[in-house]
């Protein structure tokens, strides 16, 4: 009985040990993710780690009080770290709770995971004694990571990528979650890899022009890589049944912003127009309108007195 | 209680003796080393994934210890006939089968000890903290699920042969730990006959994920009431007693030829 337990053990370590090492070089190397030698020892399986690790940045997030399968399962929720990314460019997509504020708006960035959001919640499930017990040793409050603590996602986020480098939603939370933390250099290098890995994706062209928005100021740039997103998307969705109309309005209100800064007030319309067809709250994006024609009347009357 | 306590002495001084525990401490030190040697994001101090990894590897390593020693207890006796001589001694089954117990959970809870002194060093050098109460409610739960587990492997030595006592204990285990709390969940969806089965089976099992108290200790919150300790200590306590009492049943009409 020794023995085969011994080789069973020494299996098991060898290989995670093996994983750890292969891991330690990649990073050390810096290679191209796609060509990672986790790719070659693991397989397809690497996605499934991948969205595992994705879904243990987002448990982290929320301090290990997270969901179980049984629990999403029956919630049919997704990623709250997705979530909470697609609630920051607007109110479209945003799984909501009962109590979500959204009186920020589009394009504002007050509400990026609000803590009456019950879609992070476990549901109750069966009520017996044996869960109310087993409940007390859990952590049993919604709370999100704060300060300098965001950095602990990081690990799960890069793994995530590293298993698929083909997983958008890990580099686009990934992005934001860096910006957040102000590692804006990190967060540049972290997209531009993501751009070489999924050149088609709209996703990260959206990220990387928040990031040149946040950090640079620079809305000709931003503008060119929302332009460039909106092209990705279309070439992505246009024979879909069911295209992203999250993604969509993500990059629908983040585009009129950034006209509106720089003065191209008639764009800005275009895009708010658009952004109202596709938005689960037309009324707040109206709102938005009505306060851009208001401007734009303000911007002409002073020429026609002159 | 004094020849219980002799066989137990014995128990420990083997597992100080084997290098099982010594091979298992290495490889959990030296993958936890590793992966914290890795640097994200040129961020430095990231504690809580090494704490993780940490952590699991020492929830198998022990739970790997606990069962190979509990489980190759009674059939290493036998095989080596050294039951015999022990048998002729004044004592009895019951209480041979008590001390290997008990000599199994002590020696579990020395590694533990040792395990988690390693887990407060790496902790205390990545988060520059130390909360003592919390490392050792997780050390005392531990080891009572430990406790459960090793009664489990006994029991399950005198009805199996060594290798599938192993494996069956091992999946087991597992498989209660990472599932067992949702049985209720899937009996209340069943419904009907195969509903009140699995709620039977929900009943049954111990519920060995009341004692991993891991994520609490990983993100740093605060200790678990001592209520619920205590009535978890309860809980261990009486599926260890129902166990051993099984075994001591078979043990005791158990022919040793």
């Amino acid at each position: 009985m020794r023995r085969p337990a011994l080789i069973l053990l020494l299996l098991c370590a060898g290989s995670l040990a093996l994983t750890g090492w292969v891991l330690r070089q990649d990073a050390l190397r810096g290679r191209d993710q796609a060509k990672s030698a986790l790719a070659v020892l693991l397989g397809d399986g690497r996605r499934l780690f991948a969205n595992h690790f994705l879904a243990k940045a987002d448990a982290y997030f929320h301090r290990g009080r997270y969901p179980s399968l049984f629990e999403v399962a029956e919630k049919q929720a997704g990623n709250h770290l997705v979530e909470s990314l697609g609630s920051e460019g607007g109110d479209a997509g945003h799984v909501q709770g009962p109590e979500c504020d959204h009186s920020a708006g589009p394009g504002e960035e007050a509400h990026a995971h609000d803590e009456a959001c019950e879609h992070a919640e476990p549901s109750g499930g069966p009520d017996d004694w044996i869960a109310r017990l087993a409940a007390r040793f859990e952590p049993d409050r919604h709370v999100h990571l704060e300060g300098d603590e965001d950095k602990e996602m990081l690990p799960w986020v890069k793994l995530a990528v590293e298993m698929d480098p083909h997983n958008v939603d890990a580099y686009a939370v990934g992005g934001y979650w860096l910006r957040e933390m102000g590692k804006t250099r990190e967060a540049e290098a972290f997209l531009r890899e993501a751009q070489r890995n999924n050149p088609d994706s709209c996703e990260i062209y959206f990220e990387l022009g928040r990031l040149t928005e946040l950090t640079t100021q620079d809305w000709g740039k931003a503008g060119r890589l929302y332009r460039l997103a909106l092209v990705k998307w279309q070439a992505a969705n246009a024979k879909l049944e069911k295209p992203d109309l999250i993604a969509l309005a993500q990059i629908l209100g983040r585009s009129a912003k950034v006209h509106e800064a720089q003065g191209e007030y008639e764009a800005a319309l275009q895009d708010y127009t658009l952004l109202k067809r596709v938005s689960p709250s037309p009324e707040a994006v109206q709102r938005l309108i009505d306060q851009l024609q208001k401007r734009m009347a303000e911007v002409r009357s002073p020429k026609s007195e002159r | 209680m004094n020849r219980v306590f002799a066989v137990a002495a014995v128990v420990i001084r083997e597992l100080i003796r084997r290098k099982d525990f010594y091979v298992l401490f290495v490889l959990t030190a030296a993958i936890t080393l590793l992966m914290g040697s890795i640097t994200f994001f040129n961020e430095d101090d990231i504690a809580r994934y090494v704490k993780e990894i940490c952590l699991l590897l020492i929830w198998l390593a022990t739970l790997v210890i606990a069962v190979t020693t509990a489980g190759r207890q009674l059939p290493a006796e036998k095989e080596s006939r050294t039951i015999f001589p022990l048998l002729a001694k004044p004592i009895s089954r019951t209480e041979v089968l008590a001390g290997k117990f008990l000599g199994c959970w002590l020696a579990v809870g020395i590694t533990l000890i040792v395990f988690y002194l390693f887990f407060g060093v790496i902790s205390l050098a990545r988060e520059h903290e130390l909360p003592l109460v919390n490392y050792l409610q997780a050390v005392w739960l531990h080891w009572l699920m430990l406790g459960i587990v090793a009664a489990l492997a006994l029991l399950g030595s005198l009805l199996m042969t060594p290798a599938a006592n192993l494996s069956i204990v091992i999946l087991a285990v597992i498989g209660i730990w990472t599932v067992g709390e949702f049985l209720n969940r899937v009996a209340a969806k069943a419904g009907g006959v195969s509903g009140w089965l699995i709620y039977a089976v929900y009943y049954a099992i111990p519920h060995l994920e009341i004692f991993d108290i891991r994520e609490r200790i990983i993100h740093g919150w605060e200790p678990v009431p001592w209520g619920a300790v205590i009535l978890a200590s309860g809980y261990a306590l009486v599926y260890m007693a129902m166990l051993l009492a099984a075994a001591a049943l078979l043990f005791r009409r158990k022919p040793l030829t």
